[in-house]
């Protein structure tokens, strides 16, 4: 054997050695799994498909799929786990409009917290929710407070968001707006785009109640971009409609008909039924303040025509928005 | 001259005092009977109640307890608030029965009889009327009030009957013109009667026409039942084939039904075992592939069950 040949043998049996070495010390530096009982493993996967079918818009397989995951947790005693199967109860209620059952829910969860829980700001959130679907706005406004006041940080730019929107349907702008501003910071800190993009909508909103048109239209357009990079076809539509009364309040009316015009082909592509309804009876006050009268007629009538065949279809339009995406 | 020693007036004095005495007696006891037929001689106690018309009270009136006669109106005189006060007298032996619930109303004893005053008995536990109580009357219906009432019923009564004998002859009415429509019914059944005989001479007479025409259809049906037979021989000819088909394919069909029998009877039972290891075996393969996700190199890339998976909560949902 040649002194070149001994050299290359060598070099291959220390390569091997090393990956030998890498292989073992990667096996053994991978996370221990806790053996986790077969019970609570079944309830969080009914809790795993419970949420993915919620996602494709099927809520009563949805509420299926936690209901059994809430007998299963209750059968082991896991509170944390039937406290998170009782929320998604809640929560998959109040999205098929049914606020009086998601309380009940959100009731019987509070019965079974845990102390040492960081899910109860979890649970006053959903619970502000709730009263807020259900028009209660002191009762919403207090549990939003409590969800902000028990986070422990993680959530809590959403959390504001809300505490800011109940505000500012209170008629508080000022302090909807110091609300929706810290909201705002917290969330671009934390890259929560989806929240941020609702802390720039909310200041939006607020900004154009109090006759900022500019600043309101800035938020509108940032809250645009990002909602349209995740792909959110509903909050897009928002954005538009928000863009649109912001020209409507500088009374630049082709910018306003463009706008309310996009956001009906968004919620035209999603079946939105009823916020299509309302952009089109927009459009049709905008054709006629345009002087425009058949063209408003000629809206109006699709509007109703649209009307009617919803009302034709099986249930109210908006529990049918509410499943949207 | 009169002999002053005449028997007839011998003890005349003794006789006169004799009569005297038994007219006196006779007058006692008649007093006596009289007075114990106005009960003269009872103890008795008053009780009294008002009236507002005083009409058919008359005094000494007999008052009456379950029809026994237990005394009479004593008096009866007009008070201050121009109603009639009524004051009877009752025998004490009575009193027993007369109670504070007790009610007292003006009847007649029959439809024409005389009024009488009647006391109903009161319920033993209520308290004895006491003399000079009141008693509650219970009006009754005069009968001139009970004409009158019958009277209000009748009417409507009769005003019904007066309008059905006003329908009934009515000339314009249902009934009489449908008695005149009778009436026409009748003329005209006559008529057609007529018509009927005419038609039916009219009848026989064409009935030798369509009996020549006749003869031509049975001809016309002659030859179509001869094609009809020649058709039905063809079937006959072929049929035989077409049902030695049918029974083959019967023949098949019979066959088919055992195999799938035999195929119940021996396959079937063997695929409830056959699900069963097929989800056993299915278990076992989830159980290696979650034994699978634990370890490396997989562990790192498959995301380990989270309980805390909440469906989105958007703050602006």
């Amino acid at each position: 054997m040649t002194k070149a040949r001994k050299a290359a043998a060598r070099r291959c049996l220390t390569t091997m050695l090393l990956a030998l070495f890498a292989l073992a010390w990667q096996g053994c530096a991978g996370t221990a799994v806790r053996d986790v009982p077969q019970a609570r493993l079944q309830a969080i996967k009914h809790n795993q498909r419970g949420v993915d079918a919620g996602s494709k818009g099927n809520q009563d397989a949805a509420l299926a799929e936690f209901t059994e995951a809430l007998r299963l947790h209750s059968s082991i005693e896991n509170w944390d786990g039937m406290v998170v199967a009782r929320i998604n109860i809640a929560r998959t209620h109040r999205l098929k409009g049914d606020p009086a059952s998601a309380r009940r829910a959100l009731e019987r969860a509070l019965l079974v917290l845990p102390q040492s829980t960081d899910l109860a700001s979890e649970l006053f959130f959903e619970n502000a929710k709730v009263y807020l679907a259900a028009g209660d706005l002191a009762a919403a406004q207090d549990w939003a407070l409590q969800a902000a006041a028990a986070d422990k940080g993680s959530e809590l730019g959403r959390r504001l968001n809300l505490v800011g929107a109940i505000l500012f349907r209170a008629g508080s702008p000022e302090q909807a707006r110091e609300k929706a501003e810290q909201a705002l910071k917290l969330n671009r800190d934390r890259k929560v785009e989806a929240e941020e993009a609702n802390s720039l909508r909310l200041l939006g909103e607020i900004h154009l109640a109090q006759g900022r048109e500019g600043q309101a239209a800035e938020s509108f357009e940032a809250a645009l971009l990002l909602d349209k990079s995740l792909g959110l076809a509903k909050k897009i539509a928002l954005d538009l409609r928000g863009l649109g009364a912001a020209a409507l309040q500088k009374e630049d009316l082709p910018a306003a008909t463009a706008y309310y015009g996009r956001a009906l082909e968004v919620s035209r592509s999603i079946r939105d039924t009823a916020s299509a309804a309302g952009d089109l009876a927009q459009l049709a006050d905008l054709k006629r303040r345009s002087g425009d009268a058949p063209a408003a007629q000629k809206l109006d009538e699709e509007r109703a025509k649209l009307t009617s065949e919803e009302r034709k279809l099986s249930g109210p339009i908006s529990a049918r928005s509410s499943t949207g995406p | 001259m009169i002999n002053e020693v005449d028997p007839r007036f011998r003890h005349l004095k003794k006789k006169i005092a004799l009569f005297a005495v038994v007219a006196l007696a006779i007058v006692v006891a008649v007093i006596l009977l009289i007075g114990k037929e106005n009960d003269l001689f009872v103890k008795k106690y008053e009780l009294s109640f008002t009236v507002d018309k005083g009409t058919g009270f008359t005094r000494g009136l007999p008052v009456k307890l379950s029809g026994f006669r237990i005394g009479r109106l004593k008096s009866i005189s007009l008070n201050e608030a121009a109603k009639v006060d009524i004051v009877l007298q009752i025998d004490e032996r009575y009193r027993k029965w007369i109670r504070s619930d007790s009610t007292v109303k003006l009847v007649k004893e029959g439809l024409v009889g005389d009024a009488v005053i009647e006391i109903s008995v009161g319920s033993p536990e209520k308290s004895v009327l006491q003399d000079g109580n009141q008693l509650v009357y219970q009006k009754t219906k005069a009968l001139d009030e009970l004409a009158d009432e019958l009277g209000e019923k009748v009417k409507p009564v009769l005003s019904d009957i007066s309008d059905i004998i006003g329908y009934l002859n009515d000339p314009n009415g249902d009934i009489k013109q449908s008695l005149k429509n009778f009436n026409q019914l009748s003329k005209n059944l006559e008529k057609t009667r007529q018509n009927t005989d005419s038609l039916l001479v009219q009848a026989g007479q064409e009935v030798g026409t369509v009996s020549g025409k006749l003869s031509g259809v049975l001809d016309d049906t002659s030859a179509t039942v001869k094609r009809a037979n020649a058709a039905m021989a063809q079937v006959e000819q072929k049929l035989p084939a077409l049902l030695g088909h049918a029974e083959r394919s019967l023949d098949n069909m019979a066959q088919v039904s055992q195999d799938l029998k035999r195929f119940e009877e021996q396959e079937l039972p063997k695929v409830a075992p056959l699900l069963d290891k097929a989800e056993q075996a299915l278990g076992e393969t989830n159980s290696v592939v979650d034994a699978a996700k634990t370890i490396w190199p997989l562990s790192g890339r498959i995301k380990a069950p989270q309980e805390r998976q909440f469906v989105p909560g958007d703050s602006h949902d």
